[in-house]
C-alpha cells in the first residue's frame, strides 16, 4: 500500500472552494413549512393507529364479566336445577326418568280420581253435582 | 434568527427537545437553525436540488421519529449529520441498484445529474471539480466535501463518520490525488 508522509503533504487546491450550486429563492421557509405539515401528518397518523387498539381493549374490559359473578351464575342455576327438578327421587334404584306422581295416578285410580278432583274448583264441583240431578 | 449555536444555547435546545411539552417548538427551532447546513451537506453528495430536498425531509423526519432516542449525548448537528449523511447513502444505492437495471455504466447517474440540474450556475472550474468528486466512493466523497468544503475538523467528521481521524487523513489525502489525476487527465 501506498504510505502518506501526511507532514509534506500540503491541503490541497483546486482553484475554488464554491460549488457553483444555487438554491430557488424562499426555498428553506417553504421547506419549513412544509415539513410541519409532514409532521403534522405524522402525528395525526399515528393518534389514528394508536386509537382502535385503545378503543379495543376498552370494549374488550366492557364485555368481560368478573370471575365471581361467572362462578355465582352457575352456581344459582345448578341449585334451581337441582330443587326443581321433575325426575328426582329418593328411591337409589328407581330408573332415570322416574315420575312418582304419574305412575301412582296409573296404579292407584282412586287417588288419581281425588287429584283430579283436587284440581276442579268449588264452582266446577257443586255445577257437576246439581248437573246430575 | 441566528445559524450557529453556542454551548449554553445547545444545551438549552436540547433539555427543550427532550421534554415532550416542549419538544415540537423546540424541533421548529432546531429545522431553522440545521436546515441550511444539512442541504449544502446533502445537495454536495447528490448534485440535484430535487433529490437533496426529498433526503434533506427525510432527515428531519427521521430526526423527529427518533427524538426520544436522543439524549443529548452527542452534539445536536452531529446526530443530524449522521442521519443525513447515512439518509444521502441510502438514497444513492437506491439509485444506483435502478440504474444498474437500466444503464450498464451506474457511476454516471451524478455526472448526469450535474448537466442536468438548472440550480447549478458554477463556472468550468467548479464543473471539472465536482465531476471529479462524482467519481469518488460515497464515504470518501463525504469525506472530501466536509473538510475542503466546509473546513469541518477531523474530530467532528470523525464523530458523524464514525471512523477514526487517522483513517479519515488517509482517505482524504487519496481523494484530494484522484481529484488531482482528473484535473491533469482533463488537461492532457
Amino acid at each position: 500500500m501506498k504510505q502518506i508522509k501526511m507532514n509534506d503533504w500540503k491541503e490541497p487546491d483546486f482553484g475554488t472552494r464554491e460549488t457553483g450550486m444555487k438554491v430557488p429563492d424562499g426555498f428553506f421557509a417553504d421547506f419549513q413549512q412544509s415539513l410541519e405539515l409532514k409532521i403534522d401528518e405524522l402525528e395525526a397518523r399515528k393518534v389514528r393507529e394508536e386509537a382502535p387498539s385503545i378503543l379495543s381493549e376498552q370494549q374488550h374490559r366492557s364485555h368481560r364479566l368478573p370471575w365471581w359473578s361467572v362462578a355465582a351464575s352457575v352456581a344459582l342455576i345448578a341449585g334451581l336445577f337441582v330443587w326443581f327438578n321433575p325426575a328426582k327421587t329418593t328411591d337409589p334404584n328407581a330408573p332415570e326418568s322416574y315420575m312418582p306422581v304419574a305412575e301412582a295416578m296409573v296404579e292407584n285410580s282412586d287417588l288419581s280420581e281425588s287429584m283430579m278432583l283436587a284440581s276442579l274448583s268449588d264452582y266446577d264441583i257443586y255445577e257437576a253435582l246439581y248437573a246430575e240431578d | 434568527m441566528s445559524k450557529t449555536t453556542n454551548a449554553s444555547e445547545e444545551a438549552q435546545l436540547t433539555a427543550l427537545l427532550t421534554d415532550p411539552e416542549t419538544r415540537r417548538s423546540a424541533f421548529t427551532r432546531m429545522v431553522g437553525i440545521y436546515q441550511e447546513q444539512l442541504y449544502w451537506q446533502i445537495r454536495k453528495l447528490l448534485i440535484s436540488h430535487d433529490d437533496t430536498a426529498d433526503v434533506l425531509q427525510n432527515t428531519f423526519l427521521k430526526a423527529w421519529t427518533n427524538l426520544d432516542s436522543f439524549r443529548g449525548d452527542a452534539k445536536i448537528s452531529t446526530w443530524l449529520y449522521s442521519i443525513a449523511h447515512n439518509e444521502s447513502i441510502t438514497f444513492l444505492q437506491k439509485r444506483q441498484a435502478e440504474q444498474d437495471m437500466t444503464q450498464s455504466d451506474p457511476e454516471g447517474y451524478l455526472m448526469d445529474q450535474l448537466q442536468a440540474d438548472k440550480y447549478f450556475d458554477g463556472d468550468e472550474t467548479q464543473r471539472t471539480l465536482l465531476m471529479a468528486i462524482a467519481t469518488l466512493p460515497a464515504k470518501q466523497r463525504q469525506v472530501f466535501n466536509m473538510r475542503y468544503f466546509d473546513d469541518m475538523p477531523y474530530e467532528q467528521i470523525s464523530e458523524i463518520l464514525n471512523t477514526s481521524v487517522g483513517a479519515l487523513k488517509a482517505s482524504y489525502h487519496f481523494a484530494a490525488e484522484k481529484i488531482a489525476d482528473y484535473f491533469h487527465n482533463r488537461e492532457l
